[in-house]
């Protein structure tokens, strides 16, 4: 199959994957006992408000009308109201998605640049003392749980040494003194494009603990996957060949054996980072850090539905894309993996 | 080799980052009052002269969901109590007068309180530099009723509102209501510019949630990024003037876990936050540098009893229950003495609240001797107990009043719902709804009638009359109080209570405790009364450093 085949057929059940997903996320909250009326309305509502409310939120109209309406919107680019703060969802997530993708991405970058390479020497250098401090690494990494991890960098790097931040994208200072302008909400992004570097320097050092906290496990799963895949790839014929050929050991771990051995990798480091974009909420409360793992939780707290139903959809276009560039990128690593 | 090489040149990258950047990093959490920068150190890009600032900080608990004055009603008080004012201030407890004057100089009711008028204090400006008069008053509060959201239904009683002249307004009631109370709600009672609201039109709402407002409070909101920040700077032309000492900014930090904000107080980095955990207060208070303050909030736990549905129908059973809970034992070993057993559901400190009240003890011979005129000589018989999922205080009283109620071989089954979800069970049939349903109440406007009509008043349509209670007597009485509370309060006062003492003979809700207000505040902060009438606001224009 050609590749642009591949991709529009994979486009088209990623539409009925999205479809199915509004089906079903519409329907859990249709079902589970809350009246979007009377939280709409606030805290004490009144019948007399919450009849009004039901009105002007169109909760009076049948299930499928209010469906068609709600998808109607969303194809207008249009993801709901939130009922517990009556702002657009969208505007919402201008704020919160971009945190938390440059929290993410910087954790990412994190474990890819620190557990790929420990991986790889591990991998190559089985039984040594590197192999059983990454080993030691990655165990660590993958079974300390995130909430106790950032409380105690939080006590040693802020509490002791005074070195970094306790919380939040960028020191009040600089919110008093430096603004960050918004442009695309990604801080780093928008200071450079701004020229204002004193506030890239602080949301850079703000992101070193929340980013680490949260890059632990990626770092320890990368170590763990890097090495046992590099163990099986070191071992087959052609590495053996390309050695008695005398070519150069970093050409054979990092052109050779790493370029076959990293796609597992990558796949758990993608869909980690898909993961992280709500599964982050523990980092996120503990760093005192605005994104969307603390909003759709403070959502599911308030049974907030449309704001649910938004962020599952939006998550739900990240896996699938994800996904998508992963199967891409395989074939184009791996000449033995065909798209169809 | 050179793999190898590379491997840690990469590694050795992340370390020289990190040290790099923790070498820029401020060395200690900079103090906005700090000097500005020396001549001879040339910042990377240009830092404004910094003049010696005086800011607070606010570490606190929540994000504000809606920071629209007539919509706002919840956690955003915190941000909207400064930017805004009332017409009318309610007094924190032991106040000489309940009420104080606010926007309003002075007010008076016509006899039987169906006509209030208000005295507008001159040269108000507000936000947007308009001027404080009676149309402004009339359109602010017109505003907040069409919207319909919120706290909105406070106005209720209200028919028309005229202005008389520039600085008089009118309000013309349905029925008698104590209006004072009500101009000095801290939700939907805030009166702003109608005419920037009106300059935004559909989208007012969303441009004052961007971080706008057009109050005439001492404080403007300057800058807002959501769930993480909110700065307030001082307005410079507020009609109270400005002394030294005072605050010239204030900023909130939005910080939801518990042991990051005690950190932050610990470190100087917040000057005030709330809810830290009860054990670590004591401690906290020991400390030269940081003071706990305690005092009742408005605020109570009840557990409201399904009198509809037996064996909880029969009164003789619910005084049973009502002495089986060890109040004292539960105030102290849990709350760590933060909370106090309750005189009935009007709580300690509000008018209305009377400390001579009957208060059931924990007494488990008289809980069984009332249970056995009740019929129950052996107990045999199961209730459900739902609460809110995640309020571990009401978990706990849950779980320790299951074990004394196993005493009496009656077995509670203790069951976290989701608010919605427990609203709805309570909502739906009486006859097989929970048998207690457990929750804070606290007032919209501080009057008792807020806690007697809402969870006790018959109700034909249950909302939150959660325990299905309904005695005619005892609506008369609430409802002639509330006439009353605009033109003869101590009358209104005396039937309050003697309503309350209906209720505890009927044992209708258990009471279980009045929650304190604790806030914990760096030292040198001076000025700070808490006032519980508006739930976790700090008024910083009363506090200076």
């Amino acid at each position: 199959m050609r590749r642009w085949e591949y991709i529009i057929r994979r486009l088209a059940l990623a539409a009925l994957v999205l479809v199915s997903v509004s089906v079903i996320t519409f329907t859990i909250a249709r079902v589970v006992p809350s009246d979007p009326a009377a939280a709409w309305v606030g805290p004490r509502p009144t019948k007399e408000q919450i009849a009004q409310a039901r009105l002007e939120l169109g909760l009076d109209k049948p299930l499928y009308i209010q469906y068609l309406r709600y998808v109607d919107d969303l194809l207008h680019g249009n993801l709901g109201v939130s009922v517990k703060t009556h702002q657009p969802i969208l505007r919402d997530l201008k704020t919160y998605l971009p945190a938390t993708l440059e929290l993410v991405l910087f954790g990412m970058l994190m474990a890819i640049t620190i557990g790929i390479p420990l991986g790889v020497l591990s991998g190559a250098k089985r039984n040594s003392l590197l192999d059983h401090s990454s080993r030691l690494v990655a165990i660590a990494g993958v079974s300390m749980p995130t909430f106790w991890l950032g409380l105690l960098l939080q006590l040693f790097f802020f509490g002791k040494l005074g070195l970094l931040p306790l919380g939040g994208r960028v020191d009040r200072s600089i919110s008093l003194y430096n603004p960050v302008q918004r442009i695309t909400g990604f801080y780093l992004m928008d200071t450079v494009v701004t020229g204002n570097w004193v506030a890239l320097e602080d949301s850079l050092v703000h992101l070193i603990l929340p980013a680490f906290t949260l890059a632990t496990y990626a770092i320890g799963l990368t170590i763990r996957m890097t090495r046992s895949t590099m163990i099986e790839v070191l071992q087959e014929k052609y590495i053996v060949a390309a050695r008695a050929a005398g070519l150069p050991e970093r050409t054979i771990l990092f052109r050779l054996a790493l370029k076959n051995a990293i796609v597992p990798t990558l796949t758990v480091l993608a869909l980690s980072f898909v993961y992280s974009l709500t599964g982050a909420i523990l980092v996120e409360v503990i760093f005192s850090w605005p994104g969307l793992g603390t909003y759709v939780t403070n959502a599911i707290l308030n049974v907030d539905f449309p704001v649910i139903m938004a962020v599952t959809l939006v998550v739900t276009v990240f896996y699938v894309f994800i996904n998508l560039f992963l199967d891409l990128l395989q074939a184009a690593l791996d000449p033995r993996v065909t798209l169809g | 080799m050179r793999g190898k090489f590379q491997t840690l040149a990469l590694l050795g990258l992340w370390v020289v980052l990190v040290l790099l950047l923790t070498q820029c990093a401020p060395a200690a959490p900079p103090a906005p009052t700090e000097a500005p920068p020396t001549a001879v150190e040339v910042p990377p890009t240009p830092v404004p002269t910094v003049a010696k600032e005086n800011v607070a900080v606010y570490a606190h608990v929540t994000t504000f969901p809606d920071i629209d004055p007539s919509v706002s009603f919840s956690n955003d008080s915190a941000v909207t109590s400064n930017a805004y004012e009332t017409l009318v201030w309610y007094n924190p407890p032991g106040s000489p007068e309940i009420l104080r004057p606010g926007l309003a100089e002075r007010w008076e009711s016509n006899e039987d309180a169906t006509g209030w008028t208000f005295y507008l204090r001159q040269g108000v400006k507000f936000h947007d530099g308009t001027e404080l008069n009676a149309e402004a008053v009339k359109q602010a509060i017109g505003r907040t009723m069409t919207l319909g959201l919120g706290a909105s239904y406070i106005w209720g009683p209200v028919e028309e509102i005229s202005v008389v002249d520039d600085y008089t307004v009118h309000f013309k009631l349905k029925y008698p209501a104590p209006l004072d109370l009500i101009v000095a709600s801290g939700y939907g009672a805030w009166i702003f510019s109608p005419a920037c609201a009106e300059a935004q039109g559909d989208k007012a709402s969303e441009w004052f949630n961007e971080g706008h407002d057009c109050g005439s409070g001492a404080y403007v909101i300057e800058s807002y990024e959501r769930g993480q920040r909110l700065i307030m700077k001082r307005f410079d032309d507020y009609w109270g003037g400005w002394q030294p000492g005072q605050f010239d900014r204030v900023v909130f930090e939005v910080v939801e876990d518990p042991v990051v904000r005690q950190q932050m107080i610990e470190a100087g980095e917040a000057d005030v936050t709330y809810e830290l955990p009860r054990e670590n207060l004591d401690s906290l208070d020991a400390r030269p540098d940081v003071t706990v303050y305690t005092n009742p909030s408005f605020q109570n736990l009840v557990g409201l009893f399904n009198v509809r549905k037996p064996p909880l129908d029969n009164p003789k059973v619910r005084q049973a229950l009502s002495y089986s809970f060890p109040y004292q034992q539960f105030i102290e070993s849990v709350m760590e003495g933060y909370a106090v057993q309750a005189h009935g559901p009007v709580p300690t400190g509000m008018w209305g609240y009377s400390k001579d009240l009957f208060q059931y003890s924990y007494d488990l011979d008289k809980a069984r001797a009332l249970l056995a005129e009740a019929g129950y000589p052996d107990g045999g018989f199961e209730l459900l107990f739902t609460y809110a999922t995640g309020d571990m205080d009401e978990q706990q009283v849950g779980e320790l009043w299951k074990a004394e109620l196993a005493r009496l071989n009656i077995n509670l089954t203790v069951q976290g719902m989701a608010w919605e979800a427990q609203w709805d069970l309570a909502r739906s049939d009486p006859m097989k709804a929970q048998d207690a349903f457990v929750m804070y109440w606290w007032p919209d406007y501080v009057s008792p009638y807020s806690f007697l009509f809402n969870m006790f008043h018959c109700e034909e349509e249950i909302l939150f009359n959660l325990g299905y209670y309904c005695n005619p007597e005892f609506d008369e009485m609430i409802d002639r109080a509330n006439e009353l509370s605009g033109s003869d309060r101590a009358e209104a006062e005396r039937l309050f209570i003697e309503a309350q003492k209906i209720l505890i003979e009927d044992a209708a809700s258990m009471f279980f405790y009045d929650v304190a207000n604790t806030h914990i505040l760096r030292s040198d902060i001076r000025g700070y009364v808490d006032n519980p009438a508006y739930p976790h606001v700090v008024f910083f224009y009363q506090l200076s450093r």
